[in-house]
């Protein structure tokens, strides 16, 4: 009978409900339906509005977008705010730049669109007379932005120092009317109530809510600053490919294991990846020696880092200590990638490789993934 | 016609003023290095230390060292035996007679030499090299002439011959000091013996680093005359026989580092020119002809390249093999010391790994807490202020590698077993600041030092313990300069002591693998401890069939003198080639006792002979073991 | 281009090491003071705080003397440091301090102090007269270069691509030197309460309301990501699951 029992594949094909759970697809029994992926079999069931009746008070969360997107941090500075807002209080939401999304599922009551301040341009004066109007308009209990490299982390200074209010900066930790960060470097945890503008660190909230924003459009600031200090001379963008890896935030990196050194930038490139080497592989003269992480090269701190064909000695390990989710392709299950990586993938190189092109080619890229190709 | 050994004597007298003269200017040359003890007494041990330290050497290579006896032999016997009967003018036949044998052996001599030199070996000089066996040949010829033939009996222009075959061998022999012509080495090697820089060598093996003054005014190396005037002499000593550059480990592996041009280079320094007629390899990928120094110049880089003077990994093979008795080690790292104290200029993570010394107390940049982590379930004893222990067990970096960490449990393991009084170091520990020393980094390694001779001078044990041979160096050898005097032992020869003792007991192993072992060049070269760690192999059974360079001779696998940290490329790396000659043996396991070597020939990618240190060979030895 | 008519500042901290917390040079300030060399042959290095030994570690960096500005334990910088540095062109420092709060706020308060435009996250730095251009960080290879007029406050990125040396003879030529203090610092009154990071921060969540079963599935559907092995299949499926773990990491959108 033991026997006969049948375990659950624990890789068994799913989809991601909205609330962040995982649904394992009953009837398939093995695969992957890329199908099922790709558009949802199913429809989220409504939620219910958070903020009862007309509000008595505002929250104020502003953030820059990018291509007309905010970015997992923004939402979370969004969801923060909606999941500490009393029931009276509204969520207003100033984004700078264009928004081609619904943030609503984020908790956002009000929203407010700046099209042509996105995180490319660079106008601290006006953005600043923006954000006041705003703070001056809603009078908000707090003021959440995400404290980034974007422009965010620049105008939140910006403007707390402006008002003379008092700053929270890479907040770790919110609570209602209180907020944690780290101090010296990380060794002490510095808590205090929650002053008027809050920037946080990324991943301080959960961005999957059981409650849903009113989402009402509200007309953006329209203050006119004087001709300002400041002048954008414009941008200058680097190729994925030639992104100094310690900047890279995507890395596909080959070792002895891989041959074929155009599949393997062909896929560093579908991902917008840059290209990272062992030392093995820079031996032998497929990359140059800035391409080499580990020990004695560079050390990186990717969220992803693609490993293929590498085995994963000490040496190397030692340069993505830092990288949150490695993934492996490695002919050999035993190699020691495997027990670092979050995904290990058994295989040889060449044909997983080109699979991963097969499949991405299928695939629409949106523009996200090709233009900082 | 008594006119031409009068002509003998005018030439003597002449050779002997040019030989004066030149021995002089060049004297000026090395004179206008820093300062150094000096006492012409000390001319008194040249016999000495040339019959027994130089001779040591030569007689490895047996055809050189005969060649060598007959030709100097000959040349010193016949060139006194021509003072005293030219140059007195004595003219006596009978000293004539014994001209003839002296010159007969010299000649005998210059034909061995022409032998070598007709399909000579790479690592020769080529260039005035190559006619030396002709001007010696020459000069043997000429004499032998003189002394048989009756002057009466002489053609006016048989007799010239001979005054023309004797001018050029004199000229050979005496103008090379002046000129800086092959001969120099004789003039320079005998006074280079005498006034050594690094004379305790002559005692015992000395390889200990000498402190550097952190008030000096110059730091190190900057410019030749920076050297002291006895390294000057010593680099002029140097025959181009190359025996350095075969031995040396970058050289091989294609790094852009040649000792033997290291030293001619130097020469060059203080003797100003370019290096376009070096006769002999280069730098691997370097050409010649793009370098040139002069006395007062800075070295790096117009005569020296950064990469040559870091691709060194200070293992002393090149100190080991040289019959000259040169010191290029202290040479590279007197360059270095400037380079890393005065300018800052270390290539690759070896400046980051300086600045962790200084921050962390170790290499890695870990935390220090953590570094006996390894023994958190061991149940050893930490040492503390105010108790006593016998061995104080201190791990080094290699404490940091969870690769390492397995022989360091062995090696507890093996301890608990021979039931020792020890005691780890614990947190206490910080680096001994060895690698920084490499460096050249003088200033955090006497800080470290310093940190470390505190710290252990509050503690109460018998001795020091450790499985690091680059820890075993640095305390046993270059911390008494520093003040810290303690006994320190590495962890073969302690374990060997027990074995023999009875007090650990060691059955036969269960290996079934052909075993070589690899000696560490800071244990074997920089300690002369070859035999310890093959005595414990030997006790369990394990028949070792020997690599080719073995032993003090043994070839480094690339780990010192923080040159994986500078790592220069070159066309293969030094494991490779280690690991390559452990396979030529046949071997399926290299023993190892290093924490270094055990990384460097680890890191040797593809299928390898497997890696194990002695402690974990001995451990899984242990007598009443399941 | 060496610029010896212009006054500049670079603002230096005492840092500290994240494994050991030992003082030291703190990289950013490390970088700001190389920038500040590249510019100038004479920069004013200037501390507020105690003449700390890790403050020598700028000396091997290049500084040729460092100078003090008395503060009392828990004072703020700001007073101190903005008389000192009233009348200078250019005044850099590094972007987030080491130790201590590590705010951040610091160029941004002594620019208003000074009424200077402040410009932080700056990879490089040029003089174009009395016109100075910052290229400036931005994530995902991009680069903004923006233009201000002299005087500013420029803070400096940790990645500018600087290579500073860490030179021992400068160490042992260079001073601290202590300044008297220009004005007295107020001591604030710290709204907050710091204790050692033991404790992971605690995400902030929205109220659990699902049922034990549910949430015994919801921690097994989250916790179930490390290690995951994909052995069988053919190529295309195991494709397929590195794009699933990547989606589902939300590490690419699509
Ligand atoms: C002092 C020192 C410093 C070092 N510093 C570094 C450093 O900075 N960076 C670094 O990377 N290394 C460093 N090393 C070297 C390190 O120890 C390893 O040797 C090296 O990382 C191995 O590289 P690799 O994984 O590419 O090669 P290998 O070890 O040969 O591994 C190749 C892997 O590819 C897999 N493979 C083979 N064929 C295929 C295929 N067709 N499809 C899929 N998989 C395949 C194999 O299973 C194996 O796991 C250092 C070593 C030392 C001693
Ligand atoms: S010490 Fe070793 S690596 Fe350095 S020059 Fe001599 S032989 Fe070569
Ligand atoms: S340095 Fe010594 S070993 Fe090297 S070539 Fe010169 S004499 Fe020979």
């Amino acid at each position: 009978m033991n026997q006969e029992r049948k375990r659950l594949d624990p890789r068994r094909p799913f989809v991601l409900s909205p609330a962040g759970l995982r649904r394992i697809i009953l009837g398939a029994t093995g695969g992957f339906d890329a199908s099922l992926l790709a558009a949802p079999a199913y429809k989220p069931a409504p939620k219910p509005l958070r903020l009862k009746g007309d509000p008595a008070g505002y929250l104020l969360v502003a953030a820059h977008s990018q291509r007309g997107m905010l970015d997992a941090h923004a939402h979370q500075a969004i969801a923060a705010a909606a999941l500490l807002a009393s029931p009276q209080q509204a969520v207003v939401v100033l984004v700078f730049g264009s928004l081609n999304e619904d943030l609503r599922a984020y908790g956002a009551d009000l929203v407010a669109v700046l099209p042509g301040a996105d995180e490319l341009g660079f106008a601290p004066e006006q953005e600043l007379a923006w954000l006041c109007e705003f703070v001056t308009r809603y009078a908000p209990a707090h003021v959440f932005m995400p404290d980034n490299e974007i422009g965010d982390g620049d105008l939140g200074r910006r403007l707390a120092i402006h008002l003379g209010a008092e700053v929270a900066t890479h907040v770790v930790e919110l609570k209602p009317g209180a907020v944690a960060m780290y101090w010296q470097g990380g060794a002490a945890l510095a808590r205090g109530l929650m002053p008027l503008v809050v920037l946080i660190a990324p991943d301080v909230a959960e961005t999957s809510l059981p409650f849903s924003g009113a989402g009402e459009t509200v007309a953006p600031p329209a203050a006119q600053a004087p001709p300002g200090r400041y002048q954008n001379r414009g941008l200058r963008e680097i190729a994925a490919s030639a992104l100094a890896l310690e900047e890279a935030d995507f890395i596909v990196a080959a070792g002895n294991g891989v041959a074929d050194i155009p599949t393997l930038e062909a896929v560093a490139a579908a991902f917008g990846a840059a290209v990272g080497a062992s030392r093995v592989a820079v031996d032998e003269g497929k990359f140059t020696r800035d391409k080499q992480i580990g020990a004695t090269g560079k050390t990186v701190s990717a969220s992803t880092y693609l490993a293929v064909g590498i085995s994963g000695a000490v040496q190397h390990l030692q340069g993505i200590k830092a990288c949150r989710h490695v993934i492996a392709i490695n002919s050999d299950a035993s190699a020691p990638i495997t027990k670092r990586a979050d995904l290990s993938v058994v295989g040889d190189a060449q044909e997983v490789m080109s699979a991963l092109l097969a499949e991405l080619a299928q695939r629409n890229l949106p523009d996200t993934a090709r233009e900082s190709v | 016609m008594h006119s031409l050994d009068h002509l003998v004597t005018l030439l003597f007298w002449l050779a002997v003023a040019a030989l004066a003269f030149g021995t002089m200017r060049r004297a000026r040359l090395w004179r206008a290095g820093a300062a150094a003890p000096f006492n012409w007494a000390q001319l008194l041990t040249v016999p000495r230390r040339y019959l027994v330290d130089v001779h040591h050497v030569v007689a490895r290579d047996p055809y050189i060292a005969r060649t060598h006896m007959l030709v100097a032999g000959g040349a010193v016997a016949a060139v006194a035996l021509v003072a005293l009967n030219y140059g007195l003018m004595l003219y006596w036949p009978l000293l004539n007679g014994a001209i003839v044998l002296a010159a007969a052996v010299m000649l005998g001599g210059s034909y061995l030499v022409w032998q070598r030199r007709r399909a000579p070996l790479p690592r020769l000089s080529a260039g005035p090299w190559n006619r030396l066996p002709y001007t010696l040949a020459a000069f043997a010829l000429g004499l032998l002439a003189l002394a048989l033939l009756p002057s009466a009996l002489l053609s006016g222009f048989f007799a010239a011959l001979i005054m023309l075959a004797l001018l050029a061998g004199t000229a050979e022999l005496v103008l090379g000091i002046g000129t800086g012509g092959p001969m120099k080495h004789a003039v320079a090697g005998v006074l280079h013996l005498a006034f050594h820089p690094r004379a305790e060598r002559f005692a015992m093996r000395s390889t200990a680093l000498r402190p550097l003054d952190l008030a000096a005014p110059v730091l190190g190396v900057e410019k030749p005359t920076d050297f002291r005037w006895n390294q000057l002499l010593g680099f002029d000593a140097c025959v181009q026989c190359g025996k350095c550059e075969a031995a040396c480990p970058a050289f091989a592996a294609g790094q852009p580092l040649n000792p033997k041009k290291f030293i001619q280079d130097m020469v060059l320094g203080f003797s100003g020119g370019s290096d376009a007629a070096f006769a002999g390899s280069s730098y691997p990928g370097i050409t010649l002809g793009g370098h040139s120094g002069a006395p007062e110049e800075p070295i790096l880089p117009a005569l020296l390249a950064p990469e040559t003077l870091w691709s060194c990994t200070t293992c002393r093979a090149c100190v080991e093999e040289c019959p000259m008795q040169i010191e290029h080690v202290d040479a590279i790292i007197d360059l270095r010391r400037f380079q890393t104290l005065a300018r800052g200029a270390l290539p690759g993570k070896g400046a980051e790994m300086l600045g962790n010394l200084r921050e962390t107390a170790t290499q890695g940049g870990y935390d220090n807490a953590a570094r006996y982590h390894w023994a958190v379930d061991l149940n050893v004893r930490q040492i503390r202020p105010g108790e006593s222990v016998d061995v104080l067990l201190v791990a080094g970096e290699g404490a940091f590698d969870m690769r390492y960490q397995r022989s360091l449990r062995a090696l507890v393991k093996l301890l608990q077993a021979a039931s020792v009084d020890f005691a780890i170091l614990g947190a206490l520990e910080v680096d001994t600041g060895d690698t920084a020393r490499r460096l050249g980094d003088e200033a955090t390694f006497q800080a470290q030092a310093a940190r470390l001779i505190a710290t252990l001078s509050t503690l109460t044990f018998g001795r020091i313990l450790t499985a690091d041979p680059h820890v075993f160096h640095s305390l046993k050898n270059e911390y008494p300069a520093l003040g810290g005097h303690f006994t320190v032992l590495h962890h073969t020869v302690f374990l060997a002591g027990l074995a023999s003792s009875g007090q650990l007991k060691l059955s036969a192993t269960s290996e079934t693998r052909a075993i070589t072992y690899h000696d560490p060049c800071y244990l074997g070269r920089y300690n002369g401890e070859t035999e310890a760690p093959r005595a414990l192999l030997r006790q369990i059974g394990v028949r070792l069939t020997e690599m080719e360079r073995s032993g003090l001779r043994g070839r480094c696998c690339g780990g010192g003198g923080g040159a994986p940290l500078t790592d220069i490329p070159g066309t293969q790396r030094i494991p490779d080639i280690r690991i390559a000659d452990a396979r030529a043996t046949g071997a399926g396991l290299v023993a190892v006792a290093c924490p270094g070597c055990t990384a460097m020939l680890e890191g040797v990618v593809g299928p390898r002979p497997e890696v194990i240190d002695v402690a974990e060979l001995l451990a899984a030895a242990l007598e009443g073991q399941a | 281009m060496m610029f010896p008519q212009l006054k500049i500042a670079a603002l230096v901290s005492v840092g500290r090491n994240p494994a050991s917390g030992a003082p030291r040079a703190a990289r950013n300030d490390v970088l700001a003071l190389d920038a500040a060399l590249a510019l100038a042959p004479e920069v004013s290095v200037l501390h507020a705080g105690d003449a700390a030994p890790a403050l020598h570690d700028y000396l091997a960096y290049g500084a040729a003397s460092v100078e003090v500005l008395p503060l009392p334990a828990g004072a703020d910088a700001l007073a101190p440091l903005a008389a000192r540095v009233a009348g200078y062109d250019l005044i850099l420092c590094g972007q987030r301090a080491e130790a201590g709060q590590g705010s951040g706020t610091l160029p941004y308060r002594l620019a208003k102090a000074l009424n200077m435009p402040v410009v932080s996250a700056a990879l490089e730095i040029t003089l174009l007269g009395d016109i100075v251009e910052i290229v400036q960080f931005l994530p995902k290879g991009q680069r903004r270069v923006v233009r201000v007029s002299l005087p500013a406050v420029i803070a400096l990125h940790p990645l500018a691509p600087r290579a500073p040396r860490y030179v021992y003879a400068r160490l042992r030529a260079g001073r601290l030197l202590s300044a008297p203090a220009l004005v007295a610092a107020p001591l604030p009154v710290s709204p907050w309460q710091s204790e050692p990071a033991v404790k992971k921060p605690q995400k902030l969540k929205p109220p659990e309301t699902r049922q034990g079963h549910a949430r015994l599935l919801g921690a097994i559907a989250t916790e179930s990501k490390g290690g995951a092995l994909v052995r069988e299949g053919s190529a295309a499926e195991k494709a397929r699951a590195i794009l699933d773990y990547l989606r589902t990491n939300r590490l690419i959108e699509f």
